[in-house]
């Protein structure tokens, strides 16, 4: 009890004296090192708090408070143990959190919390520089998940900060007063700033890798974009994040709106609520057009995805040829979906090239009869519907004309578009979720139609398949197209004489969707929704922010092998190996290095040129016998400069002693011609200083 | 340290560094890069007062914390090929921009600094020895600067690092000058010299440690120390053991002139500088003046050191009894006279024992 309640005390007194020395922050260097540290380790958290699950921001944060309020690492044995204990606690909560303690985001998590925890015990500037390290570590695992512009412009001042941080370890060691914070802060900016053209050359030149060199990358969770599953819902969250998808340049012929439908995941299985991607082949040929097709129908377009969120890369419909890109040269594949996949997917941007039809139909192998294109589930799901589509296979035989009036009865019948539909099916009612929304709710959004559509389709016997992606875009000023994840969209395949034909059923209910885009097709009320985060997209600022965004994603976030060989083409440089490139960049520094060097010699000599010839005589005559060690101060006259130097180099007595008479009768008795020339050619007699040393 | 034989057959130790001997100038071109090189890393001592820290004698490399932040570039750079962040990249590469800047930024803070030596110090053996320094710092400020001595790192070295804290690293203005003292801590009489000078900075960043060497000839003195209890001063036998009075004195003892530069402090008349702000020597005399003749010989010891320390005792005497003396050692000899230069004069003998003050290279007046 007693032991207890002196190890309180103790660790009270710990405290008051950490409070006492709160007060003289500024007149400790050490602990100022140790606040400038915990500052830009709060910066790097707050780079990744997004991307760390709830509890291990708090617990991180829980830990930087502690590594303000202690300010001297602990020194008592049992203080020093509950520290050791603590990072354990740490390691496991994350443990327990994420299931694993190696990987990404277990890693970020580690280093969240262990930044701070190092601090506390940091006792020496070894252990800074650990800390140090460890908070620029989790500051670029933030980039991870950020990417974008806003990203890259934190990037400069918080390296800033971490530079002027270095410069503080060594403050202690520092004799007398040493100047204030701001000015580090300003003489680190100078130094990022001065070293920005170097590391802007490594960043151009440096040879860029086509393929990741370890392990394949985690899962991407908590991300929003396309996933490779669809339930009701789910492309409706996904309409109201403005995000950029991807971008797209086309070269040459732009197409309308209308005929922009950009593939991602098909779905094939269903399970009565959600759709799943299922089995598909993965050798299946491109569609195989006429020329003349080829002439007059082939789209050609760059398109850089800021981030891939599924194995597919989103392709307009259909595509003829395999996309090219350095990033998906040796992974790409075809399914017989039509889809193009990559075995391997780069956790950054990726941009690629690809040729493409804007058709609404392609040929393909028929569908079996036992195939997932057909199934509709156990018989008990959905007992309306089937009867509807019994009811409509009855009355159209053809299945042309069957789809036509499926449209048409989505188009009649009191439907709506809207991003807030009813739940229909929870719990027990999933097996009747397409009943209830056929016939007795009527309000859906692109996932609630594709998904009735695809059903009734099967069940009257059309093989019939959902397909996700986006549809549409949005033109720049600039000419590029922007494709958001607002513009994500579900529609229907279905397999009708031969041919794989696309079947819109949002586009009967709303129009407006496919035409201009999601936000006019909705309700009023609810574009906000969808709107409500671009308040200030009629600025000017926005403009120049998507320029800016544009330009970043192509050349920094996008900056691959292919734009690598495009900028050094560019350059004039065509098919040079980056490194060889490096090597010719390092020659032209040096090179103008000597030329800058080579115009201050010459200023120099320019400058020499406004004495008088007898005083330039004689500078050189001083310079030579200076660096052959003879140090003439500057207070000595010439005659006395030269009578040492008579003494020291005995050999050029007379030479030295014409020199003298000369200079002298030029500067101060009056001018001859040849008096200046014998000053010249009395110089040229002494030799050089290296000989005049040996001497 | 050199074992010396002296004449009589008796050895004894003096440190070295009094060995070197002026050299030919090298003709041949290797022995000339050779010797640069010597010059250029310290390992030859320069008889010049001062040095300028120019290109060509100063290293970089990037320091321990250096080469760290090199590693954390190269990893996040595998961060950033593996994972494609282009962001990686560039934090890799702006880390590499620093290292180029901090080198450059830390050359600097050694190029064209100037070190310019002081007086050789002297002080009695076990005490320590303080080598003054002035530093020049044109054009720019310095910071983080480092003077030391440039011992290889051995046993010594880091004895003297747990022994006496690190020495304090400059800062130096703009077009400033800053006085600085490398401290050498001695165990023994004789002449020590202080040997090579490290220069080292690694600021702003502490990622390149910049360095240079200056090694000056530049010697201090270690005084034996005086014998304890002193022994009573050995006024000649024919003057009955009285010290007479000097005749060039004037007894009166309120005798003021004013001040010249050598005067003993102990003959300054305190109150009248207290009172006037002028400084004035007593010439008048208190007591009686000895004079005395110190040589080896009336030691009456046989042990070199023990002989040194007597008449070091002597001559400490002598100063307190206000008493002129001359002294005859086997390296030289003073003539009489009483005053503080005169004191240093004799003392330095003792110390440079058995070479003539004049022999040894490197003490600095």
């Amino acid at each position: 009890m007693f032991a207890r309640s002196s190890k309180l005390s103790n660790t009270k007194s710990l405290f008051r004296t950490s409070g006492n020395n709160v007060a003289s922050a500024t007149g400790n260097p050490d602990l100022r090192a140790r606040r400038f540290l915990l500052f830009a380790i709060f910066l790097s958290q707050l780079a990744n708090i997004t991307s760390v699950k709830p509890l291990i921001a708090v617990a991180g944060i829980a830990a930087l408070i502690l590594a303000v309020l202690v300010n001297t690492p602990p020194r008592n044995f049992f203080l020093r143990g509950g520290l050791m204990g603590l990072t354990l606690l740490a390691g496991l909560f994350v443990f327990l959190q994420y299931g694993r303690l190696i990987g990404r985001e277990s890693g970020v998590a580690l280093l969240f919390i262990f930044g701070p925890l190092k601090l506390i015990e940091a006792k020496s500037t070894r252990d800074f520089m650990v800390v140090w390290g460890l908070g620029l570590m989790l500051f670029v695992a933030s980039f991870f998940e950020n990417l974008g512009l806003f990203a890259a412009l934190t990037v400069a001042p918080i390296i800033v900060i971490y530079i002027a941080a270095l410069r503080l370890f060594d403050a202690p060691n520092e004799e007398c007063d040493a100047p204030n914070l701001w000015s580090h802060v300003k003489t680190a900016g100078l130094h990022t700033l001065m070293g920005i053209p170097l590391a802007a050359m490594l960043f151009i030149l440096f040879p860029r890798a086509t393929a990741p060199l370890w392990g394949m990358r985690d899962p991407t969770t908590g991300q929003t974009g396309l996933s490779e599953e669809m339930e009701p819902g789910q492309i409706a969250r996904l309409i109201q994040n403005r995000e950029i998808a991807f971008r797209v340049e086309f070269e040459g012929r732009k197409p309308p709106r209308q005929s922009l439908y950009w593939r991602g995941p098909v779905l094939r299985e269903f399970d009565g609520l959600k759709w799943t991607a299922g089995e598909s082949r993965r050798d299946a040929d491109f569609i195989s057009p006429s020329p003349e097709d080829m002439e007059k129908e082939s789209l050609i377009y760059n398109v850089t995805v800021e981030r891939l969120d599924t194995r597919w890369l989103p392709v307009l419909e259909v595509p003829v040829a395999f996309p090219t890109g350095p990033a998906i040269d040796s992974t790409r594949f075809l399914t017989d979906a039509q889809q193009i996949g990559v075995r391997r997917a780069s956790n950054g941007a990726t941009s690629y090239r690809v040729q493409s039809f804007a058709r609404a139909s392609y040929a393909g192998i028929a569908p079996a009869s036992t195939s997932a294109e057909l199934r509709t589930g156990p018989r008990i799901w959905n007992q309306k519907s089937r009867a509807f589509a019994a009811q409509l296979g009855a009355q159209y035989p053809d299945p042309r004309q069957r789809v036509g009036a499926l449209l048409n009865y989505f188009n009649r019948e009191q439907f709506f578009y809207t991003l807030n539909p009813p739940v229909y099916a929870d719990g027990e009612k999933r097996t009747s979720a397409i009943d209830a929304f056929l016939f007795e709710g009527r309000r859906g959004f692109c996932e609630h139609y594709a998904n009735a559509t695809t059903f009734l389709l099967r069940a009257s016997g059309i093989p019939a398949r959902v397909v996700t992606g986006y549809q549409g875009g949005e033109w720049t000023q600039s000419g590029y197209m922007i494709v958001r994840q607002s513009d994500a969209h579900a529609w229907v395949e279905a397999w009708i004489a031969g041919q794989w034909f696309r079947v819109d059923p949002t586009a009967a209910v709303a129009p407006n969707r496919v035409e201009l885009g999601v936000e006019q097709a909705l309700p009023e009320t609810e574009r906000m929704f969808v709107n409500g985060q671009r308040w200030w997209s009629s600025d000017a600022f926005a403009g120049i922010w998507e320029n800016a965004n544009f330009s970043y994603t192509k050349w920094v976030i996008g900056f691959d092998r292919d734009r690598q060989k495009e900028l050094l083409r560019e350059l004039g440089l065509g098919q040079m190996n980056p490194f060889t490139a490096m090597g010719w960049m390092l020659i032209a520094v040096s090179i103008s290095g000597i030329v800058v060097a080579l115009g201050w010699w010459l200023m120099r000599k320019r400058n020499e040129r406004h004495f008088d010839p007898s005083v330039r005589a004689w500078r050189k005559l001083r310079a030579r016998l200076n660096k052959a060690g003879l140090n003439i101060a500057p207070h000595e006259t010439v005659s006395e400069a030269l009578a040492r130097a008579s003494v020291r180099w005995p050999a050029h007595r007379e030479t030295f002693a014409a020199f003298a008479r000369d200079y002298n009768a030029l500067r101060f008795a009056v001018a001859t011609r040849s008096s200046v020339n014998a000053l010249v050619a009395a110089v040229r007699k002494i030799p050089f200083a290296v000989q005049l040393r040996r001497a | 340290m050199a074992k010396i034989l002296i004449g009589n057959d008796q050895s004894l130790t003096v440190n070295s560094s009094t060995t070197s001997i002026p050299q030919q100038a090298p003709t041949s071109w290797p022995d000339r890069i050779r010797a640069h090189w010597r010059e250029s890393f310290g390992y030859k001592a320069i008889s010049d007062t001062e040095i300028e820290l120019v290109q060509r004698r100063i290293y970089v490399l990037p320091s321990m914390r250096g080469w760290s932040v090199i590693g954390i570039a190269i990893l996040l750079l595998l961060v950033g090929i593996n994972y494609q962040l282009s962001l990686a990249y560039v934090v890799a590469f702006l880390l590499g921009g620093l290292m180029q800047v901090a080198l450059h930024a830390t050359y600097r803070n050694l190029r064209g600094l100037k070190i310019r030596v002081g007086k050789s110090p002297r002080c009695i053996a076990g005490e320590t020895l303080h080598f003054p320094l002035t530093v020049f710092s044109p054009e720019r400020m310095r910071e983080g600067v480092l003077i030391e001595r440039g011992v290889k790192k051995t046993k010594e070295r880091s004895k003297v690092v747990q022994h006496t804290q690190r020495p304090k690293r400059l800062r130096i203005g703009a077009d400033a000058q800053c006085a600085h003292t490398i401290e050498l801590p001695t165990a023994q009489r004789g002449v020590v010299s202080l040997g090579r000078l490290l220069i080292e900075s690694r600021a702003p960043y502490g990622l390149i440690r910049a360095w240079s060497y200056a090694h000056f000839e530049w010697v201090g003195l270690i005084e034996p120390i005086p014998e304890e209890p002193a022994p009573a001063l050995p006024y000649a036998t024919g003057s009955n053991a009285q010290p007479h009075a000097r005749a060039d004195i004037a007894h009166d003892p309120d005798m003021l002139r004013e001040y010249a530069h050598g005067d003993s402090l102990k003959r300054v008349a305190w109150k009248q500088v207290a009172k006037s702000g002028e400084w004035y020597t007593r010439t008048g005399e208190t007591g009686q003046r000895g004079e005395v003749e110190l040589s080896w010989q009336d030691t009456l010891l046989t042990d070199t050191e023990a002989r040194l320390s007597r008449i070091a005792a002597w001559i400490d005497r002598a100063r307190n009894e206000n008493a002129a003396f001359s002294l005859t050692l086997p390296n030289g000899h003073l003539p009489l006279a009483d005053s503080a230069p005169h004191h240093d004069e004799a003392l330095s003998m003792l110390a440079t024992f058995p070479k003539p003050l004049s022999e040894v290279r490197g003490v600095r007046a």
